[in-house]
Formats: C-alpha cells, sequence, structure tokens
C-alpha cells in the first residue's frame, strides 16, 4: 500500500513539472486561458486516474491479499508451509509403516510353526500423487514353537553307525529344511500380499 | 549564438518592413508572412526535442499519451493561431484575425473533449 501511495505521488510530481514546463510554452493571446484550463483540466484527469484504479482496488479485498505481502514475506510464509508438510509427510510415513510391520507380523503368525514374529521394514516416500511410500527391505525375527522339533521328530530315523562314530546329522537336515520351509513360506505370503521384492525380504530364526 | 542571429534577421525584416508598408504594402505583409515560417521553420528542431523530454516525462509518469499528444495539438493550434492572428492585425485586418482566434478557440475545445469526458467520468465514478 506504501509502495503504491508512493508511486502516485511521484508521478504527481512528475505531472505538475511537467504541466509546468507546458505552460511556459504557452502564446501570449487570448488563446493562454483556453489552454490553462485545458492543461488544469489534464492535471486533474492524470492524477485522478490512479487515485481512483487505488480506490477501486481497495473495494476487493482479495486484490489486497495478494498485493500486500511483499515477496520475502511470501517466501517465509512457503517455507513455514512446506516445514508442516514436511512434518505431515514424515507423521504419515511413520504411521503408515507401524500398520503395515502389524499386518506383516499377523499374516506371518497364520503360518504354521511360528510362535512370536518381529517385523522391521523400512518405507520410502513417493512422490506420486496418492501413493505413500513404497517399501524397501522387510526384516522379520522369528521364534519357533517348542514343540516344532518334537513335531516333526515323532518317528526318529534310527541313527546309523559308520565306522564307530555317531552322527546326528539327519535331525540337524530335517530341522534346517523344515525352517527353509517356513522361511519360503513367510517370503511368498509377504512378497504376493505386500508386493516386496523377494530378495529385500530377510528373515532371522531364532 | 542562435538567437543574435534571429534578432538580426528580425530587425532586418523590420527595416525592409517599415520601407516596404509605404511603397508597397501588399509586398510588407509578404515579407512578414515569411519571416514568420523562417523562424517557425528555425525552431522546429528545437520544439522536436522539447516535446521529446516531455513524452519521456510522461512515459515516467505513467501518463496517457493521448491526453498528451492532444495538449501538444493544443499548443501547436494556439501558435499557429497566434502566427495568422498577428499577421492579420499588422496587415490592418483586426476582424480576420478576431475569426482566426475564433476558430483556434473552437478547435481547441473540440480536442478538449475527451479531457473534459474524462473528468466528468471520473467525477461520476467518485461519487456513490
Amino acid at each position: 500500500m506504501i509502495e503504491a501511495l508512493g508511486e502516485i505521488v511521484r508521478n504527481v510530481a512528475i505531472i505538475v513539472l511537467l504541466t509546468s514546463f507546458m505552460e511556459m510554452l504557452l502564446p501570449n493571446s487570448s488563446l493562454q486561458r483556453f489552454i490553462k484550463v485545458i492543461v488544469g483540466l489534464f492535471i486533474m484527469v492524470t492524477i485522478l486516474n490512479p487515485i481512483l484504479t487505488f480506490l477501486k482496488q481497495d473495494m476487493v479485498i482479495s486484490s489486497w491479499q495478494f498485493n500486500l505481502p511483499s515477496k520475502e514475506e511470501m517466501d517465509t510464509v512457503l517455507a513455514q508451509g512446506q516445514e508442516v508438510i514436511d512434518f505431515q509427510q514424515h507423521q504419515i510415513i511413520g504411521e503408515y509403516q507401524a500398520r503395515l510391520e502389524q499386518q506383516m507380523e499377523a499374516m506371518v503368525k497364520l503360518i504354521p510353526d511360528i510362535n512370536t514374529v518381529k517385523c522391521q521394514i523400512s518405507v520410502e516416500p513417493v512422490d506420486k500423487i496418492g501413493g505413500i511410500g513404497k517399501i524397501n527391505t522387510a526384516d522379520f525375527w522369528i521364534t519357533l514353537r517348542d514343540d516344532i522339533h518334537t513335531d516333526f521328530l515323532v518317528e526318529p530315523v534310527k541313527p546309523i553307525i559308520i565306522d564307530g562314530k555317531n552322527s546326528n546329522a539327519s535331525v540337524s537336515t530335517v530341522i534346517e529344511e523344515k525352517q527353509l520351509e517356513i522361511k519360503e513360506k513367510i517370503t511368498g505370503v509377504i512378497a504376493n500380499y505386500f508386493n516386496v521384492d523377494k530378495n529385500f525380504i530377510k528373515i532371522t530364526i531364532n | 549564438m542562435e538567437i543574435i542571429r534571429i534578432v538580426a534577421l528580425g530587425l532586418l525584416t523590420m527595416v525592409f518592413y517599415v520601407i516596404l508598408k509605404e511603397r508597397k504594402e501588399e509586398f510588407s505583409i509578404q515579407l512578414g508572412l515569411a519571416f514568420a515560417a523562417l523562424v517557425f521553420i528555425l525552431m522546429m528542431g528545437k520544439i522536436e526535442s522539447i516535446l521529446q523530454v516531455f513524452e519521456d516525462l510522461a512515459l515516467q509518469a505513467n501518463v496517457n499519451m493521448f491526453y498528451l499528444n492532444t495538449i501538444f495539438k493544443i499548443i501547436g493550434i494556439a501558435y499557429i493561431a497566434e502566427f495568422g492572428s498577428q499577421i492579420c492585425k499588422d496587415a490592418g485586418s483586426s476582424s480576420i484575425a478576431g475569426k482566426i482566434e475564433f476558430a483556434a478557440k473552437i478547435l481547441i475545445m473540440v480536442l478538449a473533449i475527451p479531457i473534459i469526458v474524462a473528468i466528468l467520468e471520473i467525477i461520476v465514478k467518485l461519487i456513490p
């Protein structure tokens, strides 16, 4: 507003100077009075035109909203807005991650022989409209049921004694196979339901 | 110095004018006309530079160039009418000089009509 008023005052000063010089050019005749009147009207028009425009602008409230803040103020407001957006995005991603972890844990728990599941994922924000985030990695820490070993060891294979040495290799192989099977199940479920690359799913069985 | 040349020329013309007025009056009028035209032509370049300065100032002040051109035209009409009426008065035809001034006033008023209309419109807009 001050800038607009300053501009009007500057223009008025220039116009008055201009017309003063013009009056010096007028011929000394009976026509001088006529010309002076018209030059006076010209001054009035040139002064009133910007004032009228200025007053008309006042009536529109929205025009003030766009005119008032200077560039620096607008930049500050925009920066604050960006901070709020970033904070909200961070909160949303955190909430999304927590819920996905809960869902994954619940789904993995449905697989037989699993006792406890702890899941941790990392989510990368996406710029796509409507998108929240893309799952980068999924880590699982699993404990199997205590009775799992006895379940599939109901009929243990009798140890074969070779060269007088007692070997327990068959039991450990079976357990490893069972763990591998569980890992494959978990990987399949998570990869299919949550569209995660199988290579980024890491499972640790305790 | 340009002014010295013009004054010298004016004085010379005045001498010839006085001589011719007594002997051949019709030539004295033509001499006056020729001198007026000569001065006008000599000053033309200066007037152009003055008008250019005015235009630059007006552009800086965001003045509508239509109004400024109108003012320039009015000043031009006033000068031309002044020259004409003075020559007529010198020739002893005051009535013709009066008619020239009358025509100039009317033309000035006609040119001033857009400015008067603009003033009236602004007043009407300002009054609620």
